[in-house]
């Protein structure tokens, strides 16, 4: 008798323990804690305070997942130029233990090739679901990541912006071969994995107004956690349901998803971004790497060599100008005189400092397909009371001006090409302006423009390292002839 | 591309940036810049960052900083 009641026993405790794994989520309640970064383009300075903010957390809470919604490079030249370019960023995700990260336009920047050696390193997937990259030695993103948090599964989906040419924000060589596809469909198409988890985030690299867009679309989203319009949202806003948030840019702020389980039911979610470069806790093993990182070499690096001094505003501004025009195949470019900041390169070795003194504002590179009456628009309105404002390459000019008393006045523009013949007027040239002038100056032109997505710096560097040794000595383009 | 700032159409080129709609703006309606620090809201209050991408008739408030 003793040996059957003993047996009844066993059988109870056996069959409790057999219920409770067949229900694991019964009467639970379950915090997980999203931590999410966006567009940190390199900031690595954050990483430290990043790093102890979340351990705090950790100290609070069970479950604290890290995230990233794109672009972690681009932006930080000790980055952008490192030995292993974009690898500080890299190495530090991994330190701080990020899970995941949706590919952003700005991933691209350093080359197929190099992001490819990222994803590798990386101890992160990147995500994006709107992207094929079969026809290149890319590997292919996943579309997502099922983060667990002890029962509960969580997952995201990554989405990248395209734009209407088909491809992100990037230089069209940056994503050859490799097709993007609408992302708001890309969503669609997950919907019926809402079901399979406990949650169904978006982690998307689209800006805040086309995340509200996909809200609007994809219901079914619990929350959508962007990037690309480096938008700090104030209150995160519940749009259709869904509850959108975005951290602002470069590591100063970091945002926090909360999200309450309960029996497995997300019965709660609220967002806010905690400002972290007033947080005053950092991490000192990250804060000695981070250091490490920003003391290295990367900026001395030589990149090529100058045959003799680069002087004044025409020599180099020729070599701005040069760089962009024949790097992009262009007809002509033109850099103003106010965006050329040092008054000479010294003769000898080029190293990557320089360029960033000689260039520091963070321009991009516009084209514009204009006839070459829009172009002496441009150089007409450019040169107030005579005076050359504009640096030429692909042709030369001649302003007219004509002086009476203190008053001068440009009469007309003589534009050249390279072989000192007048344009036709009838054809129409692709010329390359830096942002500042495509934004800031008067000009007449019926094509309005488009980034090319590479800054006029990195547009330098490329060409001195391509050309290796560089000679500006005499140039003369520019030319000023007096009328009566 | 055209944006909106402060209920004022402003054309840009395509990938331009916040930054590049503030000096597009300050250029056409120069009046309208506040004196002293400013910052640039979307139409929710939510703060832009100057090189924070634009996108097609996306709306954009120049308001002075302590506002």
């Amino acid at each position: 008798m003793k040996f059957f009641r003993f047996l009844l026993l066993i059988a109870l405790v056996f069959s409790v323990i057999s219920c409770s794994d067949q229900n694991p989520k019964q009467d639970q309640t379950t915090e997980v804690v999203v931590l999410h970064t966006n567009d940190m383009h390199a900031s690595i300075e954050g990483m430290s305070k990043l790093a102890a903010y979340k351990q705090s957390l950790e100290k609070k809470h069970e479950h604290v997942l890290l995230v990233s919604a794109g672009d972690i490079f681009s932006g930080n030249p000790v980055v952008d130029f490192h030995n292993k370019r974009g690898y500080p960023m890299v190495d530090l995700m991994n330190r701080l233990g990020y899970q995941a990260s949706t590919m952003g336009n700005h991933e691209f920047d350093y080359g197929q090739e190099i992001l490819k050696k990222r994803m590798k390193q990386a101890d992160f997937p990147f995500i994006c679901a709107n992207m094929d990259t079969r026809q290149t030695s890319l590997p292919r993103p996943q579309p997502y990541v099922v983060l667990e948090s002890g029962n509960i599964r969580i997952f995201f989906l990554g989405l990248l912006e395209i734009g209407h040419n088909g491809i992100p924000s990037t230089h069209p060589d940056k994503v050859k071969n490799i097709e993007f596809s609408d992302p708001v469909g890309a969503a669609q198409s997950y919907i019926s994995q809402k079901d399979r988890y406990d949650a169904f985030i978006g982690l998307t690299h689209l800006g805040y107004d086309w995340d509200q867009e996909l809200a609007q679309t994809v219901p079914q989203f619990d929350a959508i956690l962007g990037g690309h319009s480096h938008t700090l949202v104030d209150t995160p806003k519940v749009v259709n349901g869904v509850l959108i948030n975005q951290a602002g840019d470069d590591l100063n702020f970091v945002g926090q998803l909360n999200l309450t389980f309960q029996d497995g039911e997300l019965i709660n979610r609220s967002a806010k971004n905690i400002k972290l470069d007033q947080y005053n806790k950092a991490d000192s093993t990250i804060a000695k790497l981070v250091d490490q990182y920003q003391n290295n070499e990367a900026l001395n690096q030589v990149i090529g060599k100058a045959a003799a001094p680069i002087q004044g505003k025409e020599e180099l501004g020729a070599l701005f100008t040069d760089a962009q025009r024949k790097l992009h195949n262009l007809d002509f470019a033109f850099q103003n005189n106010g965006g050329i900041r040092i008054p000479e390169i010294p003769k000898g070795k080029i190293r990557i400092k320089t360029i960033y003194e000689l260039d520091p504002f963070g321009n991009e590179l516009v084209q514009f397909e204009m006839t070459p009456a829009e172009i002496k628009s441009l150089i007409r309105n450019a040169s107030h009371h005579g005076h050359v404002d504009l640096q030429i390459s692909g042709g030369s000019y001649t302003l007219r001006v004509h002086e009476q008393g203190e008053e001068v006045k440009v009469e007309g523009v003589v534009l050249r090409n390279q072989q000192g013949q007048p344009l036709n007027a009838d054809s129409t040239y692709q010329v390359g302006l830096n942002s500042y002038i495509a934004s800031s100056y008067e000009f007449d032109h019926h094509d309005e423009g488009e980034s090319l997505y590479v800054t006029t710096a990195q547009n330098l560097i490329d060409f001195i390292k391509q050309q290796g040794t560089i000679d500006y000595s005499g140039v003369e383009r520019v030319f000023t002839e007096k009328v009566n | 591309m055209k944006v909106i700032i402060n209920h004022h159409p402003v054309t840009l080129f395509k990938g331009a940036r916040v930054k590049e709609a503030l000096q597009r703006f300050a250029l056409e309606h120069g009046n309208e810049m506040p004196h002293g620090p400013y910052m640039v809201t979307d139409g929710d209050g939510n703060v832009l960052r100057i090189t924070g991408r634009l996108s097609e008739n996306q709306k954009l408030f120049i308001k002075p900083q302590n506002t």
